[in-house]
């Protein structure tokens, strides 16, 4: 263990310690790991502390070994001052490089694939390309148009604004390089028109800029071979919020085949925000050896918590504290994590602040493009003075310098804090000041621990998907249609892309088999599918031309919610409509002609509805408007803030014990909590000890109110929604199951509620029940079950389904809805799993499901723990303070012993019995 | 069970007019699977015949000379197979006449087969007072019997929240999801007859609420009432509920 330091938060219990892990150093090499890892232990199990650290250094160890190193930024860049007119030019125009830039500059030039980290701002796009653009400039001029070098990014803003930072140096480079050749740059998008597409197969430019998606569809036309041959250089862009997703495995496997394609060598350049651990998201890269440059200027962070006064109504105290912000700053950016609140407070501040008309504006992802480009711009040029927006900026979208960044509610996650807060004093060396407002006390805690962590660059890994095999369907299919393959071929291709490193070799085939390739080894019989391949595992290719068509109109991961899109009715009847944005489908059938709803902080009124397309018309007008509603919102607590909650809680406890001073002392010194918060914090702690008590480590605590029919159980976990959800889940399977009790649950961060219907014939059984709905033993096998028919594997079926092209989003010929939208979730499901249990889009889903819907790993430590701990059941009036504030709470799993045929006969029964009775009265 | 004096509705989703021993049944979309292959969709096909068999069970246990087919019974015109599939069906059953009024999916449908009992009615047929349509567009009048509509009923009972601070709504016990028949004086709505087909929950559109609802469930059809009135009375009766204490 030499050559390692170790330094470790930790919370001590009487039987438990907490261990956090934050800074692991390699000494010997210089190379630092700033890495966190969370143990919980109990004190007769040191040892196997020493050996989790002792294998997680190993690890560490290996991923030095395979060539991973970070580099250190020179002090003066040997490269720039090798071209003395290249380095005249980037002085005047920005000033002294960067130590990124200079980190960057120092490997470029050798060819070695390069991962670069730093904060927005920090001049990373520039410090990849310069040494590219300047190459490329000096380079005799070819005969025939080549593409030399692709940039790829999650967003079409971001290609947007990187074009134009290219066009722009291009020409400045090219008028300062004496006979620099003239190179273009084109971007390709789900935007470019058909003649932009058809214009760039016969001329490519030199550099492309593109999103994921589209790099499918390039590299799955029959000449891409040919097209992408001369490609020297690759550049992902924003690589920590792509390898955490779908998106990425899309990507990664489009990089791998890139890299086939090629004559020469190709190099892979990533740019990525802070991610830890960066030897990860190097590795998400590439599988070549690779460096690894990191700012360390990390500018200085302000923070503020400010809670909210509670009760009343919540909007306007928001709007009371915000006013002042936006008079008195220049640029202010609000972020929520809604976009209902972001347009609810966007009307309230417009309101409320008359003079500022026209400078505060909404962003968020339901607003059209054109929209959200106005927004950026009219910020970055100073006409607006506020933008509230959702998670849409997040990404480094160049919206120019703010002076403040707010956060309202605390944001789930450090990385997402960090990201928030680093949109403010954007540029070298400027302050970032971030201010956090929470609305319970609850949140004011959830806030100081983000707060903190988020100071000390404790953030949360980054987790990549383990092989999705419905992506992997897709590149399948788009590599046939590209060209002939063998089954050896594409899967050691595969393997080299990241997510798909461990992908199993008979997942594959079952890949292939489905798709209609034959597989020889023939262990499964296959289900009566149409084909999409044609030919055996040595020789395959895609089945013929219309089925490629099919393939390349449907690649990406992306399945967008059905949503209606709302359109301004021109003034003029010549013109056309202006699309705003969108609102959920759901939202929108409920609408009628003259209703009245907020979008873009706009008060619109609806004129007609056109549910054939999916389309609402409607005029801005003045009024009180509805505020839509849409899906998908709301992300749990993350599951390392979870566990620091958690622990900061029992500690809270313990020192609460001491006295109040102690604890005032523990929230000041480590929380750098203000008074007011710390006043808030210790009356929270104590009225939750007074009605309850703070659940600690050392038993399970479980508050019981008797309900009017049956109990209610309320059960304190360290765990976030994810892992409660994997808890409650099945809890109320085996409550069916084994006690024949119809239930429901509601899940949150750090609990979970159980309503048990029916009174038990021996309430002094409570107990034992408890014990065994959450006992260890068969707790996956369970869950499985649990999960088997249950509408979420329904759904994430449906999707899985969508995305492996068994279900194309976009079929050919004309649509028809007779099995609606959810024909997949309702029939196809049940056709699929009475055939073929095992089937392997069905088995995709259900791993999606327990990997990232339940998070099943931390559910199924957290069992074993609560076998052995005592259980302590409180029976208590009403909910405790810690309960009534559970964060990011919803709907959990429930289950009926009744059938859905016998509650109607049932209730159809009872309907008879009160007619004949209404009768003869 | 029986409603409008002569009609005998079926769980399996067919009516059956009594005094004339006529059965009528709407919405078959024959072909579904078949239509979504076309359009690119990888899924298994399916035999035409099996979910045929409750139809079939229907006419042999009420003994039926007639058969009236009330629109869409094929999912696209263009589903060949299917069609073909259903010709050598109908030849097999001993029906004097079965008459198909084309839905809206039927349009463009080719020539039938001159062997099978099976004509085509564009404008309808009558069935004693009744006339049977597919139930597009406007609606003719008089007494009518029609499909294109898709019933269905879907009910939950407004959930206990389990959330601390609202807990004064009543904990509810199980769910309604079943198809239905809709019927006032003068209208009988099938629901669709294939189960692959989507359904219009009744309950959320006014649209349906001078209607009596008989649902389907299990081996049974049950009259729920005027469906104006429904989900009040369904809540009404299910706060009462109480699931049995043994354990």
């Amino acid at each position: 263990m030499n050559g390692y330091r170790y330094s470790f938060h930790y919370g001590k219990a009487s039987t438990h310690f907490f261990f956090e892990a934050v800074d692991i150093e390699m000494t010997h090499r210089r190379l630092r790991f700033p890495q966190q890892a969370v143990f919980s232990l109990p004190l007769d199990s040191c040892g196997g502390f020493i050996r989790a650290v002792r294998s997680y250094n190993n690890r560490i160890m290996e991923t030095a070994l395979e060539g991973l190193a970070f580099v250190d930024p020179p002090h003066v860049s040997a490269w720039l001052e090798r071209r003395p007119a290249v380095d005249d030019w980037f002085r005047r125009r920005y000033g002294e490089p960067t130590a990124i830039q200079r980190a960057a500059w120092s490997v470029l030039p050798s060819g070695r694939h390069l991962l670069l980290s730093a904060p927005t701002g920090t001049g990373k796009t520039l410090a990849a390309f310069l040494p590219l653009l300047t190459q490329l400039l000096e380079e005799p001029t070819q005969p025939f148009p080549r593409l030399r070098c692709l940039y790829v990014s999650p967003l079409k803003a971001l290609s947007a604004d990187c074009e134009r930072t290219l066009t722009a140096n291009l020409q400045e480079l090219g008028a300062i390089l004496p006979g620099a050749n003239l190179l273009r740059v084109a971007v390709r998008d789900g935007d470019s028109t058909a003649a932009q597409r058809r214009r760039m197969r016969r001329h490519p430019p030199d550099i492309l800029l593109t999103t994921p998606e589209s790099l499918a569809v390039l590299l799955s036309q029959t000449r891409a071979a040919d097209w992408f041959a001369d490609l020297r250089w690759v550049v992902v862009d924003e690589v920590h919020a792509l390898a955490a997703n779908k998106r990425g495995a899309d990507l990664a496997l489009s990089l791998e085949r890139l890299s086939e394609l090629v004559r020469g060598r190709l190099q892979r350049i990533g740019l990525s925000a802070t991610a830890t651990p960066l030897t990860e998201a190097a590795r998400w890269l590439t599988d070549e050896p690779c460096a690894i440059g990191q700012s360390h200027e990390a500018t200085p962070l302000e923070m503020t918590l400010f809670p909210l006064d509670e009760g009343g109504n919540f909007l306007a105290h928001l709007v009371d504290r915000l006013m002042p912000e936006v008079r008195g700053n220049r640029a202010t950016l609000i972020f929520t994590n809604s976009r209902r609140l972001a347009e609810q407070l966007g009307w309230a501040l417009r309101r409320n602040l008359p003079e500022m008309e026209g400078q505060i504006a909404v962003h968020h992802s339901s607003l059209s493009a054109q929209r959200r480009r106005e927004v950026e711009q009219h910020f970055k040029s100073g006409q607006l003075r506020a933008v509230i927006g959702s998670s849409s900026l997040e990404l480094g979208i160049d919206i120019g310098v703010m002076d403040l960044a707010v956060l309202i509610h605390p944001p789930g996650d450090v990385i997402r804090l960090l990201q928030r807060v680093g949109r403010a004093g954007h540029g070298p060396g400027r302050i970032r000041r971030g201010l956090v407002l929470t609305a319970t006390e609850a949140e004011l805690l959830e806030a100081a621990v983000t707060a903190a962590s988020g100071q000390s660059g404790q953030c949360e890994p980054l987790r990549i998907p383990a092989h999705p095999l419905d992506v992997l369907c897709q590149h399948i299919l788009g590599m046939a249609a590209a060209r002939k393959w063998s089954a050896d071929a594409m899967f050691a291709l595969a393997r080299r892309a990241a997510p798909y490193r461990r992908l199993s070799r008979p997942d594959f085939d079952d890949c292939l088999a489905y798709l209609g390739c034959d597989v020889s080894d023939g262990v499964r019989p296959a289900l009566p599918l149409p084909a999409r391949l044609r030919g055996d595992s040595d020789r395959f290719t895609i089945l013929n031309q219309r089925t490629a068509r099919l393939v390349r109109r449907n690649l990406g991961t992306i399945l967008a919610e059905p949503v209606y899109s709302v359109n301004l009715i021109a003034r003029e009847p010549d013109d056309e409509d202006k699309v705003i944005g969108e609102v959920d489908r759901a939202f929108a059938e409920r609408l009628h002609p003259g209703d009245r709803f907020l979008l873009d902080g706009r008060c619109l009124q609806v004129r007609s509805l056109r549910p054939e397309e999916s389309v609402a018309r409607v005029e801005e007008v003045a009024g009180r408007p509805m505020i839509p509603r849409w899906g998908g919102e709301g992300w749990p607590l993350s599951t390392e803030l979870a566990q620091r909650l958690y622990l900061l809680r029992v500690r809270a406890a313990e020192s609460l014990r001491e006295g109040t001073d102690a604890l005032c002392r523990l929230l000041r010194s480590e929380y750098h909590l203000e008074n007011e918060a710390v006043v808030k914090l210790v009356g929270f702690f104590q009225r939750q000890e007074s009605i309850a008590e703070i659940p600690d480590t050392t038993s399970s605590l479980v508050e019981i109110i008797p309900s009017e029919d049956g109990v209610d159980c309320y059960v304190h976990t360290p765990l976030n929604r994810l892992g409660n959800d994997a808890l409650a889940r099945v809890a109320v399977h085996r409550l069916a199951r084994d006690h024949h009790r119809s239930a429901d649950s509601l899940v949150a961060d750090l609990g979970f509620a159980l309503s048990i219907h029916g009174h038990l014939a021996e309430p002094s059984r409570l107990a034992s029940i408890l014990r065994q709905i959450l006992g260890a033993s068969n707790f996956e096998t369970d869950l499985d079950a649990a999960l088997q028919g249950s509408v979420a594997l329904r759904e994430r079926f449906q999707r899985v389904a969508q995305t492996g092209m068994m279900l194309p989003r976009q079929p050919l010929g004309q649509q028809r809805r007779v099995g609606g939208a959810d024909w997949g979730a309702r029939r196809l499901f049940d056709k699929i799993q009475s055939h073929d249990r095992d089937f392997v889009l069905l088995r995709q889903a259900r791993r999606e499901l327990l990997n990232e819907w339940c998070d099943v790993a931390a559910a199924t430590s957290y069992v074993r723990q609560w076998e052995k701990l005592p259980l302590r059941c409180r029976r208590v009036a009403s909910p405790s303070p810690f309960v009534e504030s559970w964060t990011q709470r919803g709907e959990g799993a429930r289950e009926r012993v009744e059938t859905p045929d016998e509650t109607l006969l049932r209730l159809h029964a009872v309907l008879m019995e009160e007619a004949s009775d209404a009768r003869l009265a | 069970m029986r409603v409008l004096h002569d009609w005998l509705l079926t769980p399996e989703r067919v009516a059956v007019h009594w005094p004339s021993r006529t059965a009528v049944v709407a919405d078959l979309h024959l072909g579904y699977d078949e239509a979504r292959r076309r359009r690119g969709d990888a899924i298994p096909e399916e035999s035409v015949l099996a979910p045929l068999e409750p139809l079939g069970k229907v006419l042999c246990e009420y003994r039926i000379g007639h058969l009236v087919l009330a629109g869409d019974l094929l999912e696209a015109a263009n589903c060949r197979e299917a069609l073909a599939s259903f010709e050598t069906w109908c030849r097999e059953k001993a029906i004097q006449r079965i008459a198909l009024v084309p839905g809206n999916h039927d349009a463009g449908l080719p020539s039938l087969a001159s062997d099978t009992p099976l004509t085509i009615h564009a404008r309808g047929v009558r069935v004693a007072e009744w006339q049977v349509i597919h139930g597009e567009g406007r609606l003719p009048n008089g007494p009518l019997v029609q499909g294109h509509e898709h019933p269905w009923v879907r009910w939950s009972p407004k959930r206990r929240t389990i959330r601390p601070r609202s807990t004064r709504s009543r904990i509810a016990s199980g769910t309604i999801d079943a198809s239905c028949y809709l019927s006032d004086s003068r209208r009988l709505i099938l629901p669709a007859y294939s189960q692959e087909a989507a359904g219009v929950n009744v309950l959320s559109s006014r649209r349906w609420h001078s209607f009596r609802c008989h649902a389907i469930a299990g081996d049974r059809v049950v009259d729920l009432g005027e469906v104006s009135t429904l989900n009040r009375r369904l809540s009404a009766t299910n706060a009462h509920y109480r699931e049995p204490t043994a354990d």
